[in-house]
C-alpha cells in the first residue's frame, strides 16, 4: 500500500494553501495550517485524513496495463539519414547506429493500413513522418499522405498528420501541401541564431539558423489549417529560454515547447542537475509571461503551460508517460514496430512489425512500464502526472529530472490555481487551443 | 495538537475534483416532495403515458372531447385513439417466444390484421377481463371520453391469470363504425420490470412526454400536476452559509422563517416580504404571465422547502454536532430522548387537537369564517400530529435496524422536551390556546432544537462504516422533516388570532380539562390497544416478517378510528384524555 503521504501533495498560493489529491489528478483548496496539520500525522492519521475527505475510494488507476488498444498513431522513419550533425542527436545523426537507409513505399503503405484496420468508424488516427530528417524522403511522405487520406476518408475515419523536420529542406510547395493536408509541423530550433548554430550544424559544421528561418517563413505565412511550432532541446548551451521563447512566438509560431536533453548516445551535451535548475527557473520565468498574457486575454502559446493548464484542469491522470507501447509506434525504414521514434532500431523496445501488428512484447512492455512498477515513481506525488518520465531518456540514463518536473509541477498547480480563480474561462476549450 | 483530523472542508476546484467530489443527492427514499426538483407533491411523468401501451404491440391515445370543435372536424374524435402498432421491440412480444398468444399477436400484426389498423381511425371498443366486458359507449351510443376510457384501463389486472381481450373500431369521418371489429387476446402490461424499472417498450421521453413546459404562460397559475416540476406556493428565503450563527441556526430567525411568494415578481431582498394567505392576494406581486417566458429559468431552485443559490451546500454535517462516541450511545440517545420526545409531541398535539370545537356544531352567527377556519385547524394540527408518529416510528426502524436482535419497541413519552441548549419545558396536556401555539411554534422552529435533534444521528451514520446507506437517509429524513409543522403552527396563530377578543374562551375551543383515568376509561384503554398493537408491529418487523407486521398495523389503524370518535365524544363532555398523569412538573 502507498504510504499515505504519497497520496497529497499541498503547495501555497497567495489564495491560499491547496492540496493535490494524487490519485485522480484532483485540486482541492484546503483551510490554512491542513499541511502542517497533515505533516504532524502518523500514518494512521493521514489516512483517516483521506478518508474523511472522501480521497480513498476505488483508485482511478490501478495495477492492470491496458489490453488489446487498437494502434491509433504511427510516426513512420521515412529516412534513417540526416543532412545536419546535431551534437546530442538521439538518432545519431539520423541513422539511428545503423547503415542510412529510406523507407519504401510497401511499408508506408502497410503502415496506414495497419492504422485503419486498428480504427474505429469516426475515431481520429495519427500519421507522423520523422527521421532522420523526414524530408529526404519527400516524394514518400506526399504519397503517404495522400493515400492515408483517401483510405482515412473511404473508412469514415479522421486523420490527422505531422512532421517533425529540421527546416532546412523545406521548399515553398511544402507549406501548400502541409497547409492542405492540415500538418503539425514542428521545427527543431535550439535558441536564437547563435545559440542554435552550436548545437545544429550542418555536416561541414556550419550553422543552419538562418537557412532555416528563411524556409520556414512561407509555412508561418500560410499557416491556417496547418500549425508550425518550435521545439527547443534545452542543452547547457542555450539555456536562455524566455528570450527564446519570446523570439518565436514573435516570429508567428503557432506553439513553442521546451523539453532538456537528458540522454544523448554520446553523451555530449546532457543537462547535469545543476544546469537543470537552472532550466527550471528559466522554465517558471515562461510561465509567468504566460500567466500574465491569460491574465490580459492574450494568446501566448507556450505549449509546456498551456498543457499543463489543460491537463491540470481535465485532472489527467496516467500510469505512462505517454502513449509509447501503447496506441503508439515508431516504424523503422524496414518496417519494424518500436515502442516509439526514438526507440528505432532498438532491441529493447521492439514489438513487432508493421504487416502483422504488435506483437507479445507489447504486453511485457505495458506491464514493466507501468508506473506502479517504477521506482521511486511509486512513492512520488507527481507519478500521475508525469507518468514516470520518457521511456527512452530513463532507459538510458535513469532519471536525473524528477527535481526538475516535480519543481514545474508544483508551479505549475500553483498557476492553475492563480489563473482559475483569476480567468476561468481560460479553462476548458481555450486551453486546449493553445496547448 | 491531537492527530484527530479537525472538522475542514475542502473545495473541489479542476475537474476530476468536481466530478469525484460526493455531491448530496437526493438519497434512494426520497419523497417527492423532499426530492431536489420536486418541491411540490407533484409528478415526473405523465402516469397516463403508461397506459398507452397497455397492450403489447398498440399505441393509443387517450383523447378528450374538444371543447370548441371546428366543424368540419371527424366526429367522435374522443375515446381511447390507436396511434399505431408497434410490436418490433415489444418486450413483451419476443420473435421467437413459444408463447401462443404472442404467437398468434405478431402474426395478427405482421399480417392482414396490422394492415388495417395502419388506415383509417382505430379505438378501443371494449375490453374485456375474469367475463366481465366494458363498452366505452354510453347509453346514448356516443363514445367515452378517452380520460374515462383511460380509468377503465387503469383498473385491468395484469399477470398470467388475467388475460385481457380487446376489441377496436373503426370509426368514419362521421364517427360511425364502418368496418368489423378487430378482436386481440393478449394481457395487460405490467409497466415496471421485476427490478422495478420501467418496461423498456416506453421510449425516452414518451413518460414525460404530455408535461407542461414552465416557459409556457400558464406556468404562473396553473395548479395541475402535469409539470415535468411542480411548483412550490411559498418558500423560505436563501440563507447564506456565511451568515449562520456557530450552532448552525440563521443569524437573523425573522428572514430566514419568512414564508415568500415564490413567484413574487421582486426577488430583491426588499421584496422578501411576508406572502399573503391566499393566492389570489399574492397575484399582484407575482411575475406576470408574459413574464414566465423570460424569467422561468430565473425561478429559485427549492431544496427542502428553501430557496438556494448558484450552488445547494449540504448542511447536515452542521458545525459543532459531533458523531456519537459509540453506536451504543446512539441507540441509548434515541431510546431514552429522541423516540419518548416524538411520542410527548404526538400526544400533546392530539390532546390539542381534541380541544378544537367541532366545526359542523359551532354557530355561524358571530363568526362566519370559524367554521371553514375550524376545518382547517384541525386538519393541520392532525396532519402535524400524524408527523410525528412518523418520526416515533421511523426513531424505532432506526433502532431495529441497529439493535437487531436487543430491539425493544419505544412508545413511551417522555417527560419533558428540550427546546434550546439550556430550555426545557415539561410535557403538558393543554388546549390549543394562544399560549400553547407560541409555544409549538417555539418547538417546531426550523433549524431550532428539536428540528436538528437528529443531526448528531445523521453525523454518526454519515460515516462510511455504516454500509447500510438506508439508515443514514432515513436518518436525514427525520433530521430535514418538520419544516411543514412550523408552518402549519404559523398559520394556525394567522388564522385563529381573530378569535381572541379577550373575553373568555376563544370561540374556537372547546373547555377541555383532563379527564381521570374513570372518565376516560374507553379511550385510554383503545389508547393502549393501539401501543400494544404498535409494539407488536414493530416487533414484527424488526424480524422482517412484513405481512404479520401489516396485519398488526391495520388492526391499529382501525383502533384509531374508534379511539377518534372516544376522544371526540369525551371532548363534547368537556373531557380530556389523561395519557399521562397530570401530577408531576
Amino acid at each position: 500500500m502507498t504510504h499515505p503521504s504519497a497520496e497529497v501533495h499541498f503547495f501555497e498560493t497567495t489564495l491560499g494553501e491547496h492540496m493535490l489529491a494524487v490519485d485522480g489528478s484532483r485540486v482541492f483548496d484546503v483551510p490554512d495550517g491542513t499541511a502542517d496539520h497533515f505533516a504532524r500525522m502518523t500514518a494512521e492519521g493521514q489516512r483517516g485524513f483521506l478518508s474523511k475527505m472522501g480521497l480513498d475510494g476505488v483508485p482511478f488507476i490501478d495495477d492492470a496495463p491496458p489490453r488489446r488498444m487498437p494502434v491509433r498513431s504511427l510516426s513512420l522513419a521515412v529516412a534513417q539519414k540526416c543532412n545536419l550533425a546535431c551534437t546530442y542527436c538521439y538518432a545519431s545523426q539520423g541513422s539511428f547506429g545503423g547503415p542510412a537507409r529510406s523507407m519504401e513505399w510497401e511499408v508506408a503503405k502497410a503502415s496506414v493500413d495497419r492504422l485503419i484496420m486498428d480504427a474505429e468508424p469516426r475515431s481520429r488516427i495519427n500519421l507522423a513522418f520523422l527521421g532522420g530528417e523526414p524530408l529526404i524522403n519527400r516524394d514518400l511522405i506526399r504519397k503517404t499522405t495522400i493515400y492515408a487520406a483517401e483510405h482515412a476518408q473511404r473508412n469514415n475515419v479522421d486523420v490527422g498528420f505531422s512532421i517533425t523536420t529540421n527546416g532546412t529542406l523545406l521548399r515553398p510547395e511544402d507549406a501548400e501541401f502541409f497547409e492542405d493536408h492540415a500538418f503539425a509541423v514542428t521545427i527543431s530550433l535550439d535558441g536564437v541564431g547563435k545559440a542554435h548554430d552550436r548545437l545544429r550544424p550542418n555536416r561541414g559544421g556550419r550553422g543552419s539558423y538562418d537557412i532555416i528561418l528563411r524556409k520556414v517563413q512561407p509555412l508561418l505565412d500560410k499557416q491556417h489549417h496547418m500549425q508550425v511550432g518550435a521545439r527547443v532541446t534545452v542543452t547547457p548551451r542555450n539555456l536562455e529560454l524566455p528570450e527564446t521563447l519570446n523570439h518565436f512566438i514573435g516570429m508567428g509560431f503557432h506553439s513553442v515547447g521546451f523539453s532538456p536533453m537528458l540522454a544523448s548516445p554520446t553523451g555530449r551535451e546532457e543537462m547535469s542537475s545543476k544546469d537543470m535548475a537552472e532550466m527550471l527557473s528559466q522554465m517558471i520565468r515562461c510561465g509567468r509571461v504566460f500567466e500574465d498574457a491569460v491574465l490580459q486575454g492574450r494568446r501566448f502559446p507556450f505549449s509546456n503551460m498551456a498543457a499543463a493548464m489543460h491537463e491540470i484542469h481535465r485532472g489527467t491522470h496516467r500510469p505512462y508517460a505517454c502513449g509509447a507501447g501503447g496506441g503508439y509506434f515508431g516504424v523503422s525504414a524496414d518496417g519494424d514496430l518500436f515502442a516509439c521514434h526514438r526507440f528505432v532500431e532498438d532491441d529493447v523496445a521492439a514489438m513487432g512489425n508493421v504487416h502483422d501488428g504488435p506483437d507479445a512484447r507489447r504486453e511485457a512492455w505495458l506491464a514493466e512500464r507501468h508506473v506502479h512498477n517504477q521506482s521511486p515513481c511509486n512513492i512520488c506525488w507527481a507519478r500521475y502526472m508525469c507518468g514516470g518520465g520518457c521511456h527512452h531518456e530513463v532507459i538510458h540514463r535513469g532519471r536525473p529530472a524528477c527535481d526538475y518536473i516535480r519543481g514545474w509541477l508544483d508551479y505549475c498547480l500553483q498557476a492553475y490555481v492563480r489563473l482559475s480563480a483569476a480567468r476561468p474561462n481560460f479553462f476548458g476549450d481555450a486551453a486546449r487551443r493553445s496547448a | 495538537m491531537s492527530d484527530k483530523p479537525a472538522p475542514i472542508r475542502i473545495k473541489p476546484r479542476n475537474l476530476t475534483a468536481r466530478a469525484a467530489y460526493k455531491v448530496p443527492g437526493n438519497p434512494d427514499n426520497t419523497r417527492l416532495d423532499g426530492s431536489v426538483g420536486n418541491c411540490f407533491p407533484g409528478l415526473e411523468m405523465d402516469v397516463r403515458d403508461l397506459d398507452r401501451r397497455f397492450f403489447p404491440g398498440l399505441v393509443f391515445n387517450a383523447v378528450r372531447v374538444p371543447l370548441n370543435p371546428v366543424p368540419e372536424a371527424p366526429e367522435n374524435a374522443q375515446g381511447f385513439h390507436l396511434v399505431y402498432v408497434d410490436y418490433f421491440y415489444d418486450p413483451m412480444l419476443p420473435d421467437d417466444s413459444s408463447t401462443p398468444w404472442v404467437q398468434d399477436l405478431l402474426d395478427a400484426y405482421r399480417g392482414e390484421i396490422g394492415a388495417e389498423l395502419s388506415s383509417g381511425r382505430w379505438f378501443l371498443a371494449w375490453v374485456e377481463q375474469g367475463g366481465r366486458r366494458i363498452s366505452f359507449r354510453d347509453d346514448t351510443g356516443k363514445p367515452y371520453d378517452g380520460m374515462l376510457v383511460w380509468r377503465f384501463i387503469r383498473s385491468l389486472e395484469c399477470g398470467d391469470d388475467h388475460p385481457v381481450t380487446i376489441a377496436l373500431e373503426r370509426r368514419n369521418h362521421d364517427g360511425v363504425v364502418d368496418a368489423p371489429p378487430v378482436v386481440l387476446h393478449g394481457y395487460r402490461r405490467q409497466y415496471r420490470t421485476e427490478a422495478g424499472v420501467f418496461d423498456t417498450a416506453y421510449d425516452p421521453g414518451e413518460l414525460t412526454q404530455s408535461l407542461c413546459n414552465p416557459w409556457s404562460h400558464d406556468f404562473r397559475d396553473c395548479g395541475c400536476h402535469y409539470w415535468p416540476s411542480n411548483h412550490p406556493d411559498v418558500v423560505t428565503a436563501e440563507v447564506p452559509h456565511d451568515t449562520r450563527l456557530p450552532t448552525g441556526a440563521p443569524d437573523d430567525p425573522v428572514v430566514a422563517e419568512t414564508y415568500l411568494d415564490w413567484l413574487r415578481s421582486d426577488k430583491s431582498p426588499s421584496g422578501n416580504v411576508a406572502a399573503l394567505n391566499t393566492v389570489e392576494q399574492n397575484r399582484p406581486f407575482q411575475i406576470d404571465h408574459y413574464e414566465v417566458n423570460q424569467m422561468w429559468s430565473d425561478l429559485p431552485i427549492v431544496v427542502e422547502g428553501r430557496e438556494t443559490g448558484e450552488v445547494y451546500e449540504a448542511d447536515t454535517d452542521l458545525p459543532g454536532v459531533e458523531p456519537y462516541e459509540s453506536v451504543a450511545a446512539m441507540v441509548k440517545d434515541l431510546q431514552t430522548r429522541l423516540a419518548p420526545m416524538e411520542m410527548t409531541l404526538s400526544l400533546q398535539y392530539l390532546y390539542a387537537y381534541f380541544s378544537l370545537a367541532d366545526p359542523e356544531t359551532v354557530g355561524s352567527e358571530r363568526w362566519p369564517t370559524l367554521k371553514d377556519d375550524l376545518i382547517f385547524a384541525r386538519r393541520a394540527l392532525l396532519e402535524v400530529a400524524i408527523g410525528e408518529m412518523t418520526h416515533m416510528r421511523w426513531a424505532n426502524q432506526l433502532l431495529w435496524s441497529l439493535q437487531g436482535e436487543d430491539y425493544e419497541p419505544v412508545l413511551t413519552p417522555a417527560l419533558a422536551l428540550p427546546i434550546g441548549p439550556k430550555r426545557i419545558i415539561p410535557r403538558s396536556l393543554r388546549p390549543l390556546t394562544p399560549e400553547a401555539i407560541d409555544d409549538f411554534i417555539e418547538i417546531e422552529r426550523p433549524d431550532g432544537f428539536i428540528d436538528r435533534a437528529y443531526a448528531q444521528c445523521v453525523a454518526t451514520l454519515e460515516h462510511k462504516a455504516f454500509t447500510d446507506r438506508r439508515l443514514y437517509a432515513l436518518a436525514v429524513r427525520i433530521d430535514t422533516d418538520g419544516d411543514e409543522h412550523f408552518l402549519r403552527f404559523r398559520q394556525m396563530k394567522d388564522v385563529l388570532a381573530k378569535y381572541q377578543t379577550g373575553r373568555g374562551t376563544p370561540a374556537y375551543l372547546r373547555p377541555i380539562q383532563v379527564g381521570s383515568e374513570t372518565q376516560a376509561k374507553e379511550a385510554l384503554d383503545l389508547f393502549r390497544r393501539i401501543t400494544d398493537g404498535l409494539e407488536q408491529a414493530y416487533q414484527n418487523e424488526a424480524q422482517n416478517r412484513f405481512t404479520e407486521a401489516q396485519e398488526y398495523i391495520q388492526q391499529v389503524r382501525d383502533t384509531m378510528k374508534s379511539f377518534r370518535v372516544a376522544g371526540e365524544a369525551l371532548a363534547e363532555k368537556g373531557i380530556g384524555i389523561p395519557f399521562w398523569p397530570e401530577v408531576e412538573t
